[in-house]
């Protein structure tokens, strides 16, 4: 059998969720060694192309020439994976999303003109995808995971459930309750291992909102400690503002 | 004769920029570092934000040096705040940083630059013949994120460092084990020193004006006052009186300048040439063994430069280590106006942070220089004399010594580009 082909691509973002990949480490070797890499810049520079049996997409589509790429990729590949939370959501530079383009590029650059861009948005505002790893930076055992199961033909498993259960599962104090932060774990997508919050920082959301969990009583609960609800509603729009400005969340 | 060349892609650099080059009659006519990396607005989507999460929002500016954007920001916003922070504060930064740096060269020499100098597209395929060269860059990276994840808490995104302090200390009954570890990455620390000295490096010298931050006591990294070899000697909270920015229209990253002046270089060779005195004696020792000693002028050193570093730093670590406390903790904090600034050393070079903060301790203002932007238009510059010194060459080798003169700087392209592609036109 020919060695599965992959491509890693990467669009407005930080280089992060493919830097987890290289951060494998030794264990890159042996996967890698298991693949045919087609396309990976930033690791490679013989890079023939497609077609891929998957690609991999870090970064989200954020200017006129990359909605033009993420579709000639998607048309190349048989999977289109989006690796983290830009790729699914827009990232946190999608927090600009609501502001005047000019606006924004007027604050950082003295002469917009020469600067193109539109709103920060995940790839699936303009392709079809086929599998989701979530976080800022994704998990990337996740990842591994995932490229196993769809190499191997099994649909991948992602539990469906909050950061808190795997928050409890680690036997930490809770940071909302017990110490009084401002964690939105409760209302997040799980499967980070809840790396932040057993390193006690508060949750923010990287991850994206886990549907059907109770907001309200979330923003009940902090109100009673004092923080209203506008600020929470920042901290929730820090990383997938998209889902917000859709109204898919209660505002 | 009309004649153009276009390249593909250059691989093996962090960001998406293309170089143009022009030659008209055995002449350079033109040649422009064009980064079209999209812009992403940082410094505006931070405005309104919180004094707590500036740090948390700059370390997305990068995923390979954001404990650089961490510890910027975090010093920029407590100087914003007034708030002093403990002496093992301070220490753990440092050895935070350290390794975030070591993990980056080694990232560098052994994925990015090794395949140049062994004639490989990539480590990957440099496995095969140099297995052992391969493992040991990678087996260095592992040790450095063990030492960022056991202090930050994570690698990419690290969230323990906060304003004020850490969300906790490191588990202190694991430092046994890492300084084993430490005391194991000398060994191919030196043994990496020994590889990069082996390579062949184009001859090439450029008179530049070097800035670096320096203090009086260490290997500065996270505080200094800003140094050159030209007789810049700033504190850094002047920055914005002697550093000068412009747009250029090809560009989505701007000029920097030394005001009056001119372009200059930042990083790994600016820094080993500005405090060669202050490097570990055993990393001293070991570069003048190789005779590597300031001041080196060949921007293709920067790969030695960054070899003596990870040797120095991984030495430094070992000593912090040993005597770091657990008094991390934070105390009182409250939001409110104030002005801050921090330059530090990140992994490619001099790091700007500046805030203003609001009533609430809400950002009104942010203005953020990375280092890729800092060296952007020298390395433009250098490519310009580069071009005109090797004109006669082939298109091919044109192009070869190009990429890798872009790539000896390490770009950082997400602080600024993601890939680099070279048209180069001959008529």
């Amino acid at each position: 059998m020919d060695k599965p082909k992959i491509g890693v691509f990467k669009f407005t973002g930080c280089a992060g969720c493919q830097m987890a990949i290289i951060h494998l480490e030794e264990r890159l070797l042996d996967i890698f060694g298991g693949v045919e890499i087609r396309y990976f810049k930033m690791a490679t520079s013989r890079n023939p192309g497609g077609p891929y049996d998957i690609s991999l997409i870090e970064g989200s589509v954020s200017t006129p020439k990359e909605i033009k790429e993420i579709k000639e990729i998607r048309k190349n590949s048989r999977y289109l994976v989006a690796l983290g939370t830009c790729a699914v959501y827009g990232g946190v530079q999608a927090m600009r999303n609501p502001f005047k383009e000019i606006d924004v590029e007027k604050k950082v650059y003295e002469k917009p003109e020469y600067i193109m861009s539109l709103e920060s948005k995940g790839i699936d505002e303009y392709v079809d995808v086929d599998g989701y790893i979530y976080g800022c930076p994704i998990n990337v055992e996740e990842a591994v995971f995932l490229i196993k199961s769809l190499l191997l033909g099994f649909q991948p498993y992602y539990p469906e459930y909050s950061v808190c259960v795997e928050c409890k599962m680690k036997g930490n104090e809770c940071l909302l309750l017990k110490r009084g932060e401002k964690c939105i774990g409760p209302i997040t997508r799980g499967g980070c291992d809840a790396i932040c919050t057993t390193n006690k920082f508060p949750c923010q959301g990287c991850r994206g909102p886990l549907y059907g969990t109770n907001i309200d009583g979330l923003f009940q609960k902090l109100s009673k400690m004092g923080i209203d609800r506008e600020e929470v509603i920042n901290i929730m729009r820090k990383y997938v503002n998209e889902v917000y400005l859709r109204g898919e969340v209660a505002r | 004769m009309g004649k153009r060349v276009v390249s593909e892609y250059i691989a093996r650099v962090e960001g998406q920029g293309r170089l143009e080059v022009e030659i008209e009659n055995d002449r350079l006519k033109d040649l422009r570092l064009q980064i079209f990396e999209p812009p992403r607005f940082f410094e505006a989507f931070l405005v309104g934000r919180k004094y707590w999460e500036v740090h948390e929002i700059a370390a997305r500016i990068c995923g390979i040096c954001p404990v650089a954007h961490v510890i910027t920001a975090l010093r920029a916003v407590e100087k914003a705040l007034k708030i002093h922070v403990s002496e093992d504060t301070i220490l753990w930064r440092k050895v935070l940083a350290d390794s975030a740096i070591v993990q980056s060269h080694a990232l560098h020499v052994y994925l990015l630059a090794a395949p140049d100098f062994l004639g490989y597209h990539s480590a990957l395929e440099m496995a095969d013949k140099f297995k052992n060269e391969v493992v040991r860059g990678l087996r260095m990276k592992r040790v450095a994120n063990t030492i960022t994840k056991w202090v930050g808490g994570r690698v990419i995104h690290p969230m323990a460092a906060v304003v004020g302090g850490f969300t906790r200390p490191p588990d202190l009954r694991e430092k046994k084990r890492i300084l084993d570890m430490l005391k194991n990455a000398e060994k191919d620390a030196v043994a990496t020193i020994e590889m990069v000295a082996s390579f062949e490096y184009p001859d090439f010298e450029v008179d530049y004006e070097f800035v670096a931050i320096r203090n009086k006591d260490s290997y500065a990294i996270n505080r200094g006052r800003i140094v050159s070899n030209k007789g810049l000697n700033i504190e850094e909270d002047e920055y914005r009186k002697f550093i000068g920015e412009r747009q250029v229209p090809y560009s989505s990253t701007k000029h920097s300048y030394v005001k009056g002046r001119g372009p200059f270089m930042v990083g790994p060779l600016a820094r080993f040439n500005l405090n060669f005195d202050r490097l570990k004696g055993e990393a001293r020792d070991k570069a003048e063994e190789i005779g590597f000693k300031p001041i080196v002028r060949n921007p293709f050193k920067s790969t030695i430069a960054r070899s003596i570093e990870m040797y120095h730093l991984i030495l430094e670590m070992e000593e912090l280590i040993e005597r770091g406390g657990e008094d991390v903790k934070v105390g009182k904090v409250r939001g409110g106006r104030g002005e801050g600034t921090a330059v530090t050393e990140a992994p490619r070079g001099l790091l700007y942070h500046a805030y203003t903060l609001g009533k609430f301790g809400e950002v009104v203002k942010a203005d953020i220089v990375p280092p890729t932007a800092h060296n952007y238009f020298r390395i433009e510059e250098d490519l310009r004399k580069q071009v005109s010194e090797i004109i006669d060459e082939e298109e091919e080798e044109i192009k070869r010594r190009c990429e890798m003169l872009v790539r000896a700087y390490d770009p950082c392209i997400s602080c600024s580009a993601h890939f680099l592609e070279i048209t180069l036109r001959r008529r």
